[in-house]
C-alpha cells in the first residue's frame, strides 16, 4: 500500500520518520531563537531576572510539569497500542493525551490571566516595582493556588483578587472597578515618569520572554491538540495498524519534542533564583 | 545510452516530441493547480518567481531613475526608501532564495539520482501554496502603501517608529520561509532516501551536492529568521520588550539573530548556482570534472562556515573588538571553499573539447562576476576596510556581484541548458548568446561603477548625492537599461520556442547524467524503467570509448 513513488512500503516508511526527525531539527532552531535571547538577556539582567521568576506560580508550573510528562507517557501508550493493532487502546490514550493537553492549556490560562490582573503583561499597562510604590489597581494580597482556580472554576474571570477590600479603603479605587478599568495606567504628567518607566529595569525584557517563549509552546501543544483531533479521526476509521502507523509514531515524536521543550522552559522561567526577592 | 541519444544535438531536428509526457498528461487548469508532480511544480515556480523578479525590476528601475540626478527630484525620501526596500524583498525573498532550489531543484533533483519524485510530493505541493500566500501578503503590503525598512527590518524603528506595512511584510517573509524549510526538507530526505541502485553519495551530481548544502541551510538557519520576525511582530502589535532600547531591550541582538539566517541566506543565494556551474561547464568541456571530491565537500563547507560568519555585517554596530576579530578571521576562511570551487572549474577547462553555446557563456560571466564579487568580499571581511566601507555602494557592488553576476547568471545558464529538457524544445541560439552577451555587458556597466562611487563613499539608501558622483551614477542607470533588455530577450525568445523551438530530443548536449537519459519532456513518472547506475558521474571520456 505505499505511494507509487516510493520501491516498497519500508522506504516509504523510512523516508517519513527521517522528514520528521529534520523537521523536529527545525524546531529545535525556532526555539533556540528564543533561548539564545533568555541567556543574553538572564546574564544583563541577572537580579531582574530573579526576581521576576519569584513572581510565577511553581505549584502551578509543577503540576503542568507533571502533567506534560503524563501527556508523553499516554502518547507513547498510544504509539505503542498503535503498533499492536489495538484500535480501542490507540483511541483511548489519544484521547487522554489530548485531555492532558488541555489541562495544560487550561492553568496556563489560569497563570497568564494571573498576569493580566497583576499587570506584569509587557505594554503600555505593564508595571512591577516590587520595592517602590505598589502598582495601582493590583492587590498584594497573596491568593492561595486552590482558591484562584476554585475562582476560574466560579466563572468570576474578570473580578480582581482583593478588590472588595480595596474599595474599602478609598472611593477612588472603587470608581475605577466600577468604570473597569481599576488595571488602565494613569495617563501620564508630562515630566513624570510613568508606573511602566519606573518599573524594575530588565523586568518586561524577562516577561516579554517569558509570554513569548510560553506562548510559542502553548502554540505548539494547540497545533498538536489539532492533529490529535485528525490523527483520532483516522483512528475510528481503523486506518491505523501494525503494519501502518506512521502518522501515530512522527506525532509521537512531536509531542515528546514539545514536552521536552517545557522541560527546559520550567527551570529557566520558574525555578531560577528561587531563593532571592521571594514574593512581592 | 542509445547511439540517437548521443547524437542527438546532430539530429535534433529530426527528432519528434514524445507522446507521452509530464506535460501532455492532462491539461486542465485543476491538474496544475492539485498537480504533486515535482516537474509541473517547478513549472508553477517558474512562473511564479518570474512574476516576482518583476517586481522587484520594477523597484530597481524606480531606484536608478532616481540616482540619474543628484538631486532627490522624482521622488521624496520616504518613497525611495519604499523602492530599495521593496526591490531587495521581493528579489531576496521571493526570488533569489527560491529561484534555483524551487525550480530547477525540484525539476531535476528526482530525475538526477533516479527517483519517480521527491519524498513528499504533497509537501511539495504545500510548500507552493505556502509561497503563493507569502508572496500575496508581500504584494498586498506593497500595494497598501509599501515597507521602508530596509530589507533587514532592523529595530528598534521596523518596531517603533516605522508608519509603513512592516507587520505585512513580515508575516509574507515569514510565510514565504516556512515554504523553503519544507522545500529543504523535502530535499534532504529525497537525497537520502530516494537514490536509485547504484547512485551512491559519491556518483551524486555536484547540483545535488549544492542543493543538499542549500537544503541544510534552509533548514538550519530560516527558522532563526522566523522566530525573529516573531518577535518583531510582538513588539510592533503588542509592545513587548525584547529589542526595545527603552525597555531594556537590545536592538543588536536583533542584527545578531537576524544575520544568523541571513549571512547563511546569502548562500542559499549562490550555492545552487555553483551546483548549475559545476554541471554546464563539464558537458560543455566534455571532460570529467576537476576534483569531484573537493567540489563537493567545498559546498558543505560553504553551508557550515556559512553560519559562523553572521557578525561580519555588524562590526560598526557595537560588538566587541575581539568578536569582531574572530568573525573577521572566519569570514575569510569562506573564500578557500570558493576558491576550491572556482580553481576546480578552471582546471576542468583545461584541455577539454570547450563548446560556445549560450549555457557556456553564461559560465564564463559567472565566472569573472563571481571572481570580483568574491574577492571584494574579502575587502568588507577586513575589519579596518569595511569601517570605511560599510553602509557604501561598494557593499552594494559587491553583494550584486554575487547574486547578479553569480547567482542570476548561473540561474539564466541552468534555465537555457535544461530548457531542451523541461519543455522537449531547443531555445532560438543566436537571440539567446546575444541576451547572455547583453547581460554580462549591461550588468558590468551598471555595477562596476558602484564599486567605485562606494570607495569614494557614496553612502546607500539615500535618493540624493553630490554633484562630482553624477558621471558614474548615469553610467550605471545606462547600465541597468542594457541589463534590463537582456533580462526580457529571454521571456521573448524562451516563449517563441515552446512554439517553434526546435525538437529537443532526449539529450542535445550529449550531456551525462540520469535526467538526459529519459525523453524530453520526461514521461509522469521519470523513467520507464528504474535506472540503475554503473559508473561515476561525468564520465565525458569514457562514453566515446564505449561508443
Amino acid at each position: 500500500m505505499h505511494k507509487h513513488h516510493f520501491d516498497t512500503f519500508d522506504q516509504q516508511k523510512d523516508a517519513s520518520s527521517f522528514g520528521m526527525w529534520v523537521f523536529l531539527v527545525q524546531e529545535i532552531m525556532f526555539f533556540g531563537g528564543l533561548f539564545v535571547a533568555y541567556l543574553v538577556y538572564r546574564h544583563q539582567y541577572y537580579m531582574a531576572f530573579g526576581t521576576s521568576s519569584a513572581t510565577l506560580r511553581v505549584d502551578l508550573g509543577l503540576f503542568n510539569t507533571i502533567v506534560l510528562i503524563g501527556s508523553s507517557l499516554t502518547m507513547a501508550i498510544a504509539v505503542n497500542a498503535a503498533q499492536r493493532s489495538l484500535q480501542k487502546r490507540l483511541i483511548a490514550f489519544l484521547l487522554a493525551t489530548m485531555a492532558l493537553g488541555a489541562t495544560f492549556l487550561g492553568v496556563k490560562v489560569i497563570e497568564y490571566t494571573e498576569k493580566f490582573e497583576k499587570r506584569e503583561v509587557p505594554g503600555a499597562n505593564f508595571c512591577f516595582n516590587p520595592q517602590g510604590a505598589p502598582c495601582k489597581g493590583v492587590s498584594h494580597e497573596e491568593e492561595k493556588t486552590p482558591d484562584l482556580i476554585q475562582r476560574y472554576l466560579n466563572g468570576r474571570f474578570g473580578k480582581l483578587p482583593g478588590l472588595d477590600k480595596a474599595a474599602e479603603h478609598g472611593a477612588e479605587a472603587t470608581t475605577h472597578a466600577e468604570a473597569g478599568e481599576a488595571a488602565a495606567p494613569e495617563p501620564g504628567v508630562p515630566g513624570e515618569a510613568t508606573e511602566r518607566q519606573r518599573s524594575m529595569p530588565g523586568s518586561e525584557v524577562y516577561f516579554s520572554l517569558y509570554f513569548a517563549m510560553t506562548g510559542m509552546h502553548a502554540l505548539h501543544m494547540i497545533v498538536g491538540i489539532g492533529l490529535m483531533v485528525w490523527l483520532l479521526y483516522w483512528a475510528t476509521k481503523g486506518l491505523y495498524s501494525a503494519e501502518y502507523y506512521t502518522p501515530i509514531e512522527n506525532f509521537g515524536l512531536y509531542w515528546h519534542f514539545v514536552d521536552i521543550v517545557w522541560i527546559f522552559l520550567f527551570p529557566l522561567l520558574y525555578l531560577i533564583n528561587r531563593h532571592i526577592g521571594g514574593h512581592h | 545510452m542509445s547511439a540517437a541519444a548521443a547524437s542527438g544535438h546532430l539530429v535534433a531536428g529530426h527528432e519528434v516530441m514524445p507522446e507521452e509526457n509530464y506535460l501532455s498528461v492532462d491539461h486542465s487548469l485543476k491538474s496544475w493547480l492539485l498537480t504533486v508532480d515535482h516537474k509541473r511544480i517547478c513549472i508553477l515556480y517558474l512562473l511564479t518567481i518570474t512574476f516576482m523578479f518583476f517586481i522587484g525590476g520594477a523597484f530597481a528601475t524606480m531606484v536608478r531613475l532616481e540616482l540619474l540626478t543628484p538631486a532627490g527630484d522624482l521622488m521624496q525620501s520616504d518613497t525611495y526608501n519604499k523602492a530599495f526596500t521593496m526591490h531587495a524583498v521581493f528579489m531576496i525573498f521571493f526570488f533569489l532564495v527560491p529561484s534555483i532550489p524551487a525550480t530547477l531543484g525540484n525539476f531535476l533533483l528526482p530525475l538526477a539520482i533516479g527517483a519517480k519524485d521527491v519524498a513528499f510530493p504533497r509537501l511539495n505541493l504545500l510548500s507552493w501554496y505556502i509561497f503563493v500566500i507569502g508572496a500575496s501578503f508581500a504584494v498586498i503590503a506593497m500595494i497598501t502603501g509599501g515597507v521602508d525598512t530596509g530589507w533587514t527590518l532592523y529595530t528598534p524603528f521596523s518596531t517603533n517608529y516605522s508608519n509603513t506595512n512592516v507587520m505585512m511584510t513580515a508575516v509574507g517573509i515569514l510565510i514565504a520561509g516556512f515554504s523553503s524549510i519544507l522545500t529543504g526538507l523535502n530535499f534532504i530526505v529525497t537525497i537520502h532516501r530516494m537514490r536509485c541502485p547504484g547512485m551512491s553519495w559519491f556518483r551524486l551530481p555536484l547540483f545535488v551536492w549544492a542543493t543538499y548544502a542549500t537544503s541544510l541551510i534552509q533548514v538550519l538557519g530560516t527558522p532563526v529568521l522566523a522566530i525573529t520576525l516573531v518577535l518583531v511582530a510582538l513588539e510592533r502589535g503588542f509592545h513587548i520588550g525584547i529589542f526595545d532600547p527603552a525597555l531594556g531591550g537590545d536592538p543588536v541582538l536583533f542584527q545578531h539573530m537576524f544575520w544568523f539566517y541571513s549571512h547563511p541566506a546569502v548562500y542559499i543565494m549562490i550555492l545552487p548556482g555553483m551546483g548549475v556551474i559545476s554541471e554546464v561547464i563539464t558537458c560543455f568541456s566534455h571532460k570529467r570534472i576537476f576534483g569531484y571530491k573537493a567540489v563537493a565537500f567545498s559546498s558543505v563547507a560553504i553551508a557550515v562556515f556559512g553560519f559562523l560568519v553572521w557578525a561580519h555585517h555588524m562590526f560598526v554596530a557595537g560588538i566587541s573588538l575581539y568578536a569582531g576579530l574572530v568573525f573577521s578571521f572566519i569570514s575569510f576562511l569562506v573564500a578557500i571553499p570558493s576558491a576550491i570551487k572556482t580553481f576546480n572549474w578552471s582546471a576542468t577547462l583545461y584541455k577539454g573539447s570547450v563548446r560556445w553555446d549560450t549555457p557556456m557563456l553564461y559560465v564564463f560571466g559567472f565566472l569573472g562576476l563571481f571572481t570580483i564579487g568574491g574577492l571584494t568580499g574579502l575587502f568588507l571581511a577586513a575589519l579596518g576596510l569595511d569601517i570605511h566601507l560599510t553602509d557604501t555602494y561598494f557593499v552594494v557592488a559587491h553583494f550584486h556581484y554575487v547574486m547578479v553576476g553569480g547567482m542570476v547568471l548561473a540561474y539564466l545558464c541552468g534555465i537555457h541548458y535544461w530548457w531542451p529538457k523541461i519543455t522537449g524544445k531547443m531555445y532560438p541560439e543566436l537571440p539567446a548568446k546575444a541576451a547572455a552577451i547583453i547581460v554580462f555587458l549591461g550588468f558590468n556597466l551598471t555595477f562596476f561603477p558602484q564599486f567605485i562611487l562606494g570607495y569614494l563613499g557614496m553612502p546607500r539608501r539615500y535618493h540624493a548625492y553630490p554633484a562630482e558622483w553624477q558621471v558614474m551614477n548615469v553610467l550605471s542607470s545606462a547600465g541597468a537599461s542594457i541589463l534590463a533588455i537582456g533580462f526580457l530577450l529571454p521571456m521573448v525568445y524562451l516563449v517563441w520556442s515552446l512554439k517553434f523551438g526546435k525538437v529537443a530530443g532526449p539529450n542535445p548536449w550529449q550531456a551525462t547524467g540520469l535526467e538526459w537519459e529519459t525523453s524530453s519532456p520526461p514521461p509522469e513518472h521519470n523513467f520507464h524503467e528504474t535506472p540503475v547506475v554503473t559508473t561515476e558521474p561525468y564520465h565525458y571520456g569514457e562514453k566515446e570509448r564505449e561508443i
